[in-house]
Formats: C-alpha cells, structure tokens, sequence
C-alpha cells in the first residue's frame, strides 16, 4: 500500500511556478542545525517538533571553551559527575600525560561539533586538527548501551586528495555511557595538501571488545558520516644538514622537520633490503640543549618495494612529536635501528610445565636480531623563529 | 565535488551530507515554497519550523522518491513542501478549514470536522493509506491537490484539463467517501 510520499511522485507538479525566495546564511544554519537535532531524535516523522534546545551541544561548546592551559599530571576531570562529563581537553585526557605529544592541540584545534546520531548511537565529533599530513579528530559518544572500557569504533575516512592512510584510534569511557576519543590519520600522496583538507568521517558500528561481552551486545551497527573541511596549521620547514647514518645494511636519512604550532613532525626515510623489509624498526631519542625530552608517536610511512635489480626497499615516515621549546636553539635526534624478528619469540608450557623456547622466526638467515644505535644528528633551531 | 551527481541516491542511502547538499541547494525554493503560504502568519519561527520539517520529511521518507533524477526530484520536493506548509497553516489557525470556494451544496462537515481532521491530517496513518489507495488515479491527484495543497478547483481543471465542474465532482465524491471511510474505521477499529 502506497503512502502519501509515494503519490506524489505521481502528481506532475510544475516547479516553475514557485519563486525561490531569499536566504541569509543565518537563518540556513538554525534550520540545518534543527534538522540534524530532529535526525538525532531518531524519533518518526510525524508532525513537527517543537525544538528543543541540546542539551549535549551546550555541553560541548563549553567544554571548548574551558581549553585546559596548565601543564601538569593528567588531568582534573569529574569522571562520574552527576551529569554529562566535560572533558576540557580530550587530547590531553587520552594522552593521559604519558607523552605530552597533543598538550597544544585543543588550543589550535577547530571546533567541529557536529553531533550525529542512530540506532542509539550519538557521536558529537568535537575538534580537529590537521598538521599538514596527519588529521586529529576527538569526538564524545553517548549510547545507552554498555560497550565497556575501552570499545572498537569502526570508523572510515574518506580524503580525496589521499592516495593512502595509516590511522589509530583511541577511546575510552569517561562514565557509564558516555566515551571520549580520538584518531589520527596520517595521508599519503604524491603531493602534501598543506593548505586544508576536506574529509569524510563515516562510523558503521561500535563493538565491545571486552571479553565477555555476549555476543548481542558485542557489535551495535549504525550509520553515521561527518563531512568536514578543515584548514591546516601554518607550518615552518626545517632542512636536515649532514643527515644520514648507516647500520647494517639499513640507512636512514633524516630529511626536515615541520614546525606548526602544536607540535613538530620529523620525515625521514630509510631504504632497506628487501628482504629486511619487515624486520626493521626504528627507536628515536629526540632531545634539545636545554635537557626537554621529547616523546613521540609514530605515524606510518610509504614507499616502493624495490625491484630484483637493486633489492632496496624505499621508505619514507613520519614521527610526531610536541612542540619544540621555543628557546631551544639545537634539537638533538638519535635513532637507533633494531632488527626484530617478525615473528616474535615465546615460550610453550607443557602438562608437566616443561618449558620450550620458541626459536625466533622471520629474520633471514645469517641476519641477527639487534638494536644499532646510530650517530646523533644535530638540527640548528636558530634560524627558526 | 563529488556529490553533486549522486545525492539522492546517497540521500536514500541515509547518507547525511546528501541531505546537508539538499538544503543547500534546494533551501531558495523550498523557502519559497513555505514562506508563500505561510505568510499571513507572519511568524519567521514557524517558516522555519516548517522548512526543517520539510527537509525532515525528505530525509525520512527518501527511499520513497522514486523518480529519476534531478527534475523529478525538484517536483517531489515541491509537493511535500506544498503539502507541509498547507499543514503548518492548518495546524496554526487551529481549525481544519476545508476548502471553502464551493463549499455550497457540500456542507457535509462542519460538524464532522474533528472526525476527518483526525485522519486527514494523520498524513501516514493506516487509514489515509487505505483510503488514497482506494481511489482511482484521477480522484487521488485531485484529492492530493485539493486537500493537502489547497490548490483551487479552477487551477486543478486547468492542470489536469478537465472541466471545474468535473473536478468538483469529484472531490464530492472524494469527500464522500472519506467520510464513509472515517466513519466504518472509527466503528471498527479502537
């Protein structure tokens, strides 16, 4: 049986006879945004709804404003306040205060809040940066639903401009339905988009990962998608003089470092053979000569397998680290290169408790497995304002 | 961009940035639209109420556009947009009026008006289903016309070629029968 919505595709109506009227961009954005409340109610679409105001937008947009600026251990937080938790700074809260890398993102970051919902599911996305190469999104989720600790967000992100993306995600919850999170995609392309970036963010589900979970409650799919363009942070590049070192047959040249506001990224690459393509790992020791230690995170990297003829693999990665002291004048970098079996070591126990030592595996043969520590590079910061 | 050819399907596909398109591009007319008939209320809340209902209606019922492309589109917008902003007028004034250039020799309602007004204005309830379905294609677009967009007997001859007299016809008959119908459901049902 057909409904009303369906008949009218039968009616020729002539679109011409309505004269479009005049629209200041205010008065789109209060219906767009009603409309998007009214898609959040998931309720059906009978009659109009009188508006109501969010209550979860007004808590947002004051989280925002109440950006954390002290530095410090983790962060003060009313985790089982009587309502909705504000985190001031989700950066800083997943962070923990273990690395200190996203410290300065929600002062530069750009205020999305979006909230989407469906199938119970609502998702405010927050903020997001983009540094030039990696995007960070933070975004809160309130469900009815219990998803544990620490759930799985099945999450997508479409960027045109990108031929390949590496991501991570982080979320947690913050009280009984409500989590927190972040994620960071990192963009490959022939050419960086350092002006902006226009995205999609879509989620398809959230799961509990917990063991445990029974097996209904484990997945809750839904199908929401945030379209957001966002313009990058300024950046200043930082050339690498005398920059290579050698371990093993792996070489590694550092090659700049981008400077923006929040943080710094170091690109470097390392060209390895091919069949220590997976073996090889890098450690960093990054410092400057006021004593700061700088923690980072890795963001993945691209390349070229090489051919039979020169058997090198070719690789180029990022790292992320925090902002570099301003009155730093030299930051000191030293990677240490480790070959590292793929398949890594362990021990089996038996009913008797006899013990067997896995042999290590994936390294080729008359390669040993080992850390190099490699040269220390010095970067001259001087120049940089 | 992307979007700008496939929106609707993406629209059915319950993608939300089909529909953010929708209002971007469609806000003009549907304001048009909306404003036109509201206008004697003369309340800028209401218009807006009523054209977020509009791209809500949209976003709910997509899946029941099954035109092709963007011109068929553009009608089926139109109509629901027409047929909301008659029912944000009704709504408003608080009384069904029943539309009154031939209301002689048709005085079936004034009484009646809140047993009608219950299933005429239920847009989706079983009832107003059962009763378009029942009527023959004809009677159907000039009862849709009529009573859901509040288009003049004149304008409805004109539009499907027919004479006034025809079409008043019909919608006696229309009216009729609706009132048979509200009647036998409410016996029935509840």
């Amino acid at each position: 049986m057909k409904d009303l919505y369906e008949f009218f595709n039968e009616i020729d109506i002539d679109p011409n006879e309505f004269a479009e009227a005049e629209v200041d961009e205010l008065e789109k954005s209060r219906v767009k945004k009603r409309v998007r409340e009214g898609i959040a109610e998931t309720g059906h679409p009978s009659g109009p709804k009188k508006w109501r105001k969010s209550k979860a937008m007004t808590a947002a947009a004051a989280a925002m404003i109440m950006a954390v600026g002290i530095s410090g251990f983790g962060l003060a937080f009313p985790a089982y306040a009587k309502e909705v938790p504000v985190i001031g700074d989700i950066f800083r809260f997943l962070d923990d205060g273990r690395t200190g890398v996203y410290d300065l993102y929600t002062e530069k970051a750009l205020d999305i809040n979006m909230v989407k919902a469906d199938n119970g599911i609502e998702v405010t996305l927050n903020q997001g940066i983009y540094d030039g190469r990696t995007l960070s999104l933070t975004y809160t989720i309130k469900t009815a639903k219990d998803f544990g600790e620490r759930p799985y967000l099945d999450s997508r992100i479409d960027v045109d401009s990108a031929q390949g993306s590496a991501g991570s995600e982080h979320l947690k919850r913050v009280s009984p339905g409500v989590y927190v999170g972040q994620s960071n995609y990192t963009f490959f392309s022939e050419e960086e988009a350092r002006d902006a970036i226009s995205f999609r963010w879509g989620i398809s589900g959230m799961t509990n990962i917990e063991e445990g979970a029974t097996e209904e409650n484990k997945k809750t799919p839904c199908k929401l998608s945030f379209s957001v363009a966002l313009n990058a942070l300024d950046f200043t590049e930082v050339r690498i003089d005398d920059n290579q070192d050698r371990a093993r047959d792996v070489a590694i040249s550092l090659n700049r470092l981008s400077l923006t506001p929040i943080n710094t990224l170091l690109y470097y690459s390392e060209i390895v053979p091919n069949k220590l393509t997976h073996a090889v790992q890098m450690d960093w020791e990054i410092k400057d000569d006021l004593g700061n230690i700088y923690e980072y995170e890795e963001n993945g990297g691209q390349g070229k397998i090489g051919d039979e003829m020169t058997g090198m693999t070719e690789m180029e990665s990022i790292i992320t680290f925090k902002r570099i002291d301003p009155r730093a004048k030299t930051l000191l970098i030293t990677p240490t290169m480790k070959l590292i079996p793929t398949r890594g070591g362990g021990v089996t126990v038996d009913e008797k408790g006899h013990e067997t030592q896995f042999s290590y595996e994936g390294l080729p043969k008359g390669v040993t497995a080992g850390e190099w520590k490699m040269k220390e590079i010095n970067i001259d910061l001087s120049a940089v304002k | 961009m992307k979007n700008n050819n496939d929106y609707i399907r993406r629209l059915k596909n319950k993608e939300e940035d089909a529909l953010e398109f929708i209002m971007d591009k469609y806000f003009p007319l549907v304001k048009g639209i909306v404003s036109h008939v509201l206008l004697p209320i003369g309340s800028q809340e209401l218009v807006e109420e009523c054209i977020s209902d509009v791209f809500l209606a949209v976003w709910h019922h997509a899946e029941k556009f099954k035109g092709d492309g963007e011109e068929d589109f553009r009608k089926w917008l139109c109509a629901i947009a027409k047929y909301k902003a008659i029912d944000f007028y009704r709504r408003e004034r608080k009384c069904v009026e029943i539309p009154s250039s031939d209301r002689e020799g048709i005085d079936l309602f004034p009484s009646q008006a809140s047993a009608e007004e219950q299933v005429l204005f239920k847009e989706n309830t079983r009832e107003m289903r059962k009763l378009l379905n029942s009527f023959s294609a004809t009677d159907r677009n000039i009862f849709i016309m009529k009573f859901f967009w509040d288009m003049p007997s004149e304008e409805i001859s004109r539009k499907l070629g027919l004479t006034k007299s025809a079409v008043d016809n019909r919608i006696y008959r229309s009216k009729k029968q609706l009132v048979k119908g509200v009647m036998s459901l409410g016996e029935g049902g509840n």
